[in-house]
């Protein structure tokens, strides 16, 4: 990014290189919210902002197949929604993204399919609900009101019990305990995520 | 792919709406100028005072800039970008170039006004000074690739700023060491002696040689520059 010029003059270099017409900045520019900020100077840019544009010059050609490696790392919670709205967007155009990440939660909340990469390999493929229910220990948890909790597995045996609980405590949340995919990365591999 | 006017253009004009921006830039350009308007104080200025500053000019903004823009391209990983886009080396330095080209031209133009310098023949100048141009941008190139950093560019800069900018002041130093034949082949003062020659009314034929000379230097530091970019690839 060239700091010394405006968001609007880093995207034209790149339209004017592509071959793309201008009315396309104003067009990205409103995937990542950056529209009302396009003639500011990008020094001034805090450090999501500043992702974003990136994020804008990358989408500007339209690109069929985009690889991101860690988009949203460093980046305050505001900043990473934004992003990931940006990249939402994108796929709804039809945008194949491959993205990289450390963090799982990104992961699950806007990958369709994730694969867990372990010692050059894959070792598992598949939506992230499917998953936590492949990893899932099929129990729920039951938190009463006193603070209590109550872990049940969910099977036939076990209905009557989760019953009981239900009528005679004073339960204020039921969970189910599917692992995050954290868990089951650790699981997976044997490692701790970085 | 089919080279690009667009391309270039776009280049350009990035390039000049950054450097406009940018006070290193500014101050390169008006070092050579500063030095005119000083010398233009003076009565009987010669004519090597005067190329003192025209070759001041080649270093300072010719040279200098084009490898600032291309080392700091590199510092701040902006080369990837453009080297990812459509626009392919050629596209990609000749952008930079021609803008520093008009820069140093401008320069150049600036400093002969202030300095009332008028050449006897227009034509053998003109040449003179867009060979010596071409090769002081060819070199910058060259120091662009090597260098990492714009901070980088400006110190190994300096050595060279005293050999081909003041080269003309050590003329009497080497010749009494007797290595004057060192300082005679330099392309700056190739360009004194053009300078001398048209200011006593040579033909453009005669000060051939010269010319000659210039544009071997020209011819090499393009061959190096290609090497230097062969080994080092731009980023």
């Amino acid at each position: 990014m060239y700091t010394r010029l405006s968001i609007y003059e880093n995207l034209k270099l790149y339209c004017d290189l592509y071959g793309i017409a201008h009315n396309r900045i104003d067009e990205v520019l409103d995937i990542v919210q950056l529209g009302q900020e396009k003639q500011k100077i990008t020094s001034k840019l805090s450090r999501g902002m500043k992702q974003r544009v990136l994020l804008a010059r990358t989408i500007l050609h339209e690109p069929t197949l985009l690889f991101l490696d860690e988009p949203t790392s460093a980046l305050d919670p505001v900043n990473t929604a934004h992003v990931h709205a940006g990249l939402r967007a994108l796929t709804a155009q039809g945008t194949t993204i491959l993205l990289t990440t450390h963090d799982m939660e990104e992961a699950e909340t806007i990958c369709d399919r994730v694969a867990f990469l372990h010692e050059g390999k894959i070792q598992l493929l598949d939506t992230p609900k499917k998953l936590r229910h492949q990893f899932t220990d099929r129990s729920v948890t039951l938190t009463c009101l006193d603070g209590r909790t109550l872990t049940f597995d969910y099977n036939a045996n076990q209905a009557d019990l989760i019953h009981k609980a239900m009528k005679q405590e004073d339960v204020i949340t039921i969970h189910s305990n599917e692992p995050t995919l954290g868990d089951i990365f650790v699981q997976v591999t044997g490692r701790t995520l970085v | 792919m089919k080279t690009s006017i667009i391309r270039m253009q776009a280049i350009f004009v990035k390039d000049f709406k950054d450097l406009m921006k940018n006070m290193f830039i500014s101050t390169s350009m008006l070092m050579p100028i500063i030095l005119a308007f000083l010398y233009s104080r003076i009565s009987d200025i010669t004519i090597d005072l005067m190329y003192l500053v025209i070759n001041l000019a080649f270093m300072a903004v010719a040279f200098l800039i084009q490898c600032s823009i291309i080392a700091e391209e590199k510092e701040k990983n902006t080369l990837r970008g453009l080297m990812l886009s459509p626009a392919s080396i050629f596209e990609i330095l000749a952008g930079k170039s021609v803008l520093t080209f008009l820069m140093a031209a401008i320069t150049i133009l600036v400093s002969c006004i202030l300095m009332d310098y008028v050449p006897g023949n227009s034509l053998i100048i003109i040449v003179a000074i867009v060979i010596s141009m071409l090769f002081y941008i060819t070199l910058g190139t060259m120091f662009g690739l090597i260098t990492k950093s714009a901070m980088e560019a400006s110190v190994i800069s300096l050595p060279l700023m005293f050999i081909f900018g003041f080269g003309s002041l050590f003329e009497e130093f080497a010749a009494s060491k007797n290595v004057s034949f060192l300082i005679d082949y330099l392309p700056n003062m190739q360009l004194v002696n053009i300078a001398r020659m048209d200011e006593a009314g040579t033909t453009l034929i005669k000060t051939m040689p010269h010319m000659l000379t210039i544009t071997a230097w020209l011819v090499a530091a393009v061959i190096a520059t290609i090497f230097v970019y062969k080994r080092k690839e731009l980023d």
